[in-house]
């Protein structure tokens, strides 16, 4: 399945980038997002060798693509905040944290376009337990 | 019961003897008051206590003796109200704003699907309410987005029952509490916020000596005042403060292996997190000296029976959920549950914000199922007669993630129902230009702050004008009867849904309405097949048992009629996986856990000990704002004041917002009592006046919240952040940072001023005047020089209310 590889490769990528950029900021918030932001990038990497067999069932990696999503909506939530904390506070690292935004909100782009390629090969009542509705097609 | 008499507190206002006396509850506070309406001439005319009911035994609080003037209030919306193309709430038929409701509803379900219909509710409403939500939302609109102002008050509550036991329901009662030697009232003010438990367990301390009392607050409150030992942490170190309990006690040997090895898992990575809490480092990150900690832990450690309950100090600050864990820690390492006397008590900030949770109009499923449970929604799609893929699975948004929702345009409907958020949400500014963005109804007797924003307004029936049910904070159901119809022109919130429901021709998958049950009591009825079997089965209830036995704690089957004292008696917790609510979630991060982690943990009817690891609040004092912000109830007020600001008695008591500043800061500022000072944050600021003293400690500011008119800059909500809590999604009111700004005028002395001519101008007291500018005498003080002088200055010196000292 290359084109979810390809989909959930490029959210890891966003994933430690943000870590990266992150990783030396004083909040608890902060702390909250790089714990999130590590557990996400584990998981792809589980998954990722996973993606690369055509055959495979949703069974066998659903646990990991369940924990990428709702990893995903932690972040959003999680940024956000630390978001206006930083204006708040003045923060240089605002306009920063703003192009970070941008990245994040690519990521989620990418899950969503993964999720309805997961949708169409595996049907709705199979996904629906595993990646959170936000994510799915809205209308159907 | 701890009460050894009863006492009837009333507060009729009649000529002559009233008609009749008709069956109710308080529909204030959460601790579940029973009382009479006093009705005359299809009016209602006064209150008064039951005194056969065991809550209260007749007494009523301060707030509850004074609800009802709210009904006969002039301004009581009698009709609909539509924003017109100017821009104005005009008059409109029931007719017109149902139908522009419904046309909104359906064309937003086209344009951005089910998760755009985010309906907001309340804890004041009725069970049969919550469940219609529930079942409209879920099976009919098919939305995730059901919240309510719940998140504000009680969904900690919720997350940290279900991260340990695995389903809601507080496990100890009021009747436990009466048991206790000890009792920890861990940021639970309750003598403001619960007066007629409070004055019960005052009046057994005051006979018996106990129970031994631990108050945990960063403030002096009136509870605080009563207790045998005040923990006076600094702001958002609850965390740390039960870590280093748990520690020591630990290390005392005072806790019940046997318990541990039996009925929980997870203790070494518990234990594993508090280990670095020694005495030392807990005494210096709470404030609280080393001496006051063993105390505490003494006290925690060697007591038989210890009960612990906690409101919005520990749920609205941050590590919210996981300082309640902490306790339901506790309380399990010591084998303090499930028994007389024991466990802990979280509380509910409403008179029925627990129905909510219970019935699922917010949070999970109804009757504690799992939304994540697939065997759950396909019970309940059999339980509703509809497809199971119809039914929205998953976890779902708080309000503060509506509200970024809103601000991206997910959403295309926000319906607002008995609950005023434009003066309850947490930064104020933003919440306000999110709402003008979406759609919006209210549904509210008044016209609150919130219609600010409303494109409809739909008017409501108020309490005593309805019947229906009520759950309290510690289980238990009590009914309600209506006492008068409403005023004409008015519905009632349960019959404005049903015909939403209606119009929306919500149906089953055989073509039937989809609700199909026209009164409460029917509803009640269906409720009850919905939650057999499930931990708060309410099977064995009826409208008329509950009036008869004066209310019944869930679960109450046809096998045991009269309800369970205390949960989880037989040590049998609900986290077998297809009975848990939930999967639980990261303690640390939030983040649910899926079917196959939760297995790993095998729980399987065990309670789970999580580890309890410290996240300091995001925000904190700093240069240039360098106080802590924190807010909270008055005794004398309720929520957003739509109510109480109605009782001409309760409005003068309290008409104002004010800040308690501690007296070493005031001194430091050189600030007058009652001087009016702008307490600004990062988000915004507020005029009020100084209330200078000890009940806040130093460094510390604290603001009610009640208070948000748009006339004036009072409301506390302008100031706070937006943070949350993050397993429950709870805001974080109690902590943010904030400043003092003086606001004063400036006169340059001429020869012939005095300080008292000065004083005698500006009609201030000559104190004051030397107070402001750090004088000690006339002398001294020339021609030339400029003074500063107070802007204005209020009387903020409210009364205390305690009647549990007649008693005494």
């Amino acid at each position: 399945m290359p084109e979810l590889y390809a989909l959930f490769e490029a959210v890891s990528e966003g994933a430690r980038k943000i870590e990266r950029e992150t990783r030396s900021a004083d909040n608890p918030l902060v702390t909250l997002l790089l714990v999130v932001l590590r557990e996400q990038t584990q998981q792809i990497e589980r998954l990722l060798p996973k993606l690369r067999d055509e055959r495979v069932e949703l069974a066998d990696c659903k646990k990991e693509i369940a924990i990428v999503y709702n990893d995903d909506d932690l972040l959003d939530s999680y940024f956000r905040s630390w978001l206006r904390h930083l204006k708040w506070s003045e923060d240089p690292f605002e306009a920063e944290g703003e192009h970070l935004l941008t990245l994040l909100e690519e990521m989620k782009s990418r899950l969503k376009e993964a999720a309805r390629l997961l949708e169409d090969r595996y049907g709705y009542d199979a996904v629906k337990y595993v990646i959170p509705s936000f994510y799915l097609p809205i209308l159907r | 019961m701890s009460w050894i008499d009863e006492r009837v507190d009333m507060n009729v206002y009649s000529q002559g003897e009233v008609d009749r006396w008709v069956y109710s509850t308080c529909n204030i506070c959460s601790v579940g008051c029973g009382c009479h309406i006093a009705v005359k001439d299809d009016k209602i005319v006064g209150i008064r206590g039951n005194a056969e009911h065991p809550i209260n035994r007749g007494r009523l609080g301060p707030k509850g003796e004074n609800q009802w003037y709210a009904n006969n209030s002039t301004d009581r919306l009698v009709s609909p109200l539509i924003r017109n193309a100017s821009g104005e709430l005009v008059p409109a038929s029931w007719e017109e704003a149902m139908s522009l409701i419904v046309r909104k509803t359906k064309e937003t379900l086209k344009q951005k699907g089910p998760n755009s219909i985010a309906i907001y509710s309340t804890g004041q409403g009725h069970l049969e309410d919550y469940y219609t939500i529930a079942k409209i939302g879920r099976a009919g609109l098919r939305t995730h987005l059901l919240d309510a102002n719940t998140r504000l008050c009680t969904s900690t509550t919720e997350f940290c029952l279900l991260q340990s036991f695995g389903a809601d329901g507080t496990p100890a009662s009021y009747g436990d509490v009466d048991q206790a030697d000890v009792l920890m009232l861990f940021g639970h003010n309750l003598a403001e916020t619960g007066t007629v438990l409070f004055e019960r367990v005052m009046q057994r301390k005051n006979r018996t000596g106990k129970p031994y009392l631990i108050v945990v607050d960063p403030r002096l409150t009136p509870t605080a005042k009563e207790a045998d030992l005040h923990l006076q942490l600094y702001p958002g170190t609850n965390v740390p403060l039960l870590n280093g309990l748990t520690r020591m006690i630990v290390k005392a040997g005072q806790i019940d292996e046997a318990f541990i090895r039996k009925h929980t898992i997870g203790y070494d990575k518990m234990l594993e997190s508090v280990e670095e809490w020694t005495p030392e480092k807990c005494a210096e990150v709470t404030g609280i000296p080393v001496d006051q900690l063993e105390k505490g832990a003494k006290a925690l450690g060697q007591a038989a029976r210890v009960v612990t309950t906690t409101l919005q100090g520990t749920f609205q600050s941050a590590d919210a959920t996981t300082a309640c864990v902490a306790i339901n820690n506790y309380h399990l390492i010591r084998g303090l549950i499930g028994k007389p006397g024991c466990g802990p008590l979280h509380m509910a900030g409403q008179p029925s914000s627990s129905a909510n949770r219970t019935v699922g109009g917010v949070g999970t499923y109804p009757a504690h199922r799992n939304p994540q449970n697939p065997r759950h929604l396909q019970e309940m799609a059999r339980l509703w007669n509809v497809e199971e893929r119809v039914l929205p699975a998953g976890p779902e948004k708080g309000i503060e993630d509506q509200i970024s929702m809103i601000e991206r345009d997910e959403i295309g409907l926000f319906w607002n129902i008995g609950t005023n958020p434009l003066v309850s949400l947490p930064n104020r500014p933003r919440v306000k230009k999110a709402l003008e963005r979406v759609f919006v109804v209210v549904q509210d007797p008044f016209l609150t702050e919130t219609a600010a924003v409303a494109d409809v307004i739909l008017p409501a029936a108020l309490w005593g004008e309805k019947e229906g049910t009520m759950e309290n904070a510690d289980r238990t159901i009590n009914v309600l009867r209506k006492a008068v119809d409403p005023p004409e022109g008015v519905r009632s919130d349960f019959d404005i849904l049903l015909d939403f429901a209606r119009r929306m021709d919500f149906r089953d998958k055989d073509g039937q309405p989809l609700i199909g049950y026209h009164t409460p009591e029917q509803c009640f009825e269906e409720w009850k097949r919905i939650s057999r079997g499930r931990p708060c089965d309410m099977s064995g209830m009826t409208y008329d048992k509950l009036e008869r036995q004066n209310g019944i704690r869930w679960p109450a089957t046809e096998v045991a009629p009269l309800g369970t004292p205390r949960l989880y008696a037989d040590l049998k917790f609900r986290t077998e996986i297809d009975e848990a609510q939930s999967y639980t979630k990261d303690q640390f991060t939030g983040r649910p856990l899926t079917e196959a982690e939760y297995a790993e943990l095998k729980a399987d009817g065990r309670a789970i000990l999580h580890p309890t690891r410290y996240s300091p609040p995001p925000e904190r004092p700093t240069a240039a704002y360098p106080f802590w912000l924190t807010t909270g109830r008055l005794v004398w007020h309720w929520h957003t004041r739509t109510k109480t600001a109605r009782s001409p008695y309760l409005q003068a008591i309290a008409p104002n917002a004010y800040a308690e500043i501690n007296e070493e800061d005031a001194e430091a500022l050189s600030l007058v009592p009652g001087e009016i000072v702008r307490i600004a944050s990062p988000r915004g600021w507020i005029e009020v006046p100084a209330n200078i003293g000890r009940t806040v400690q130093k460094g510390l500011i604290f603001v009610p919240f009640h208070y948000g008119s748009w006339e004036g800059r009072q409301a506390a909500n302008e100031l706070t952040a937006d943070f949350v809590d993050p397993l429950s999604k709870q805001p974080t009111f109690k902590q943010s940072a904030c400043r003092i700004e003086k606001i004063r005028h400036a006169h340059t002395l001429t020869m012939e001023d005095t300080l008292q001519t000065v004083a005698d101008h500006y009609r201030i007291r000559l104190d004051d005047l030397r107070r402001a500018n750090r004088l000690a005498a006339d002398h001294g003080v020339q021609a030339g020089r400029t003074l500063e002088i107070p802007f204005s200055a209020a009387n903020v010196t409210l009364p205390a209310y305690r009647p549990y000292l007649k008693q005494i």
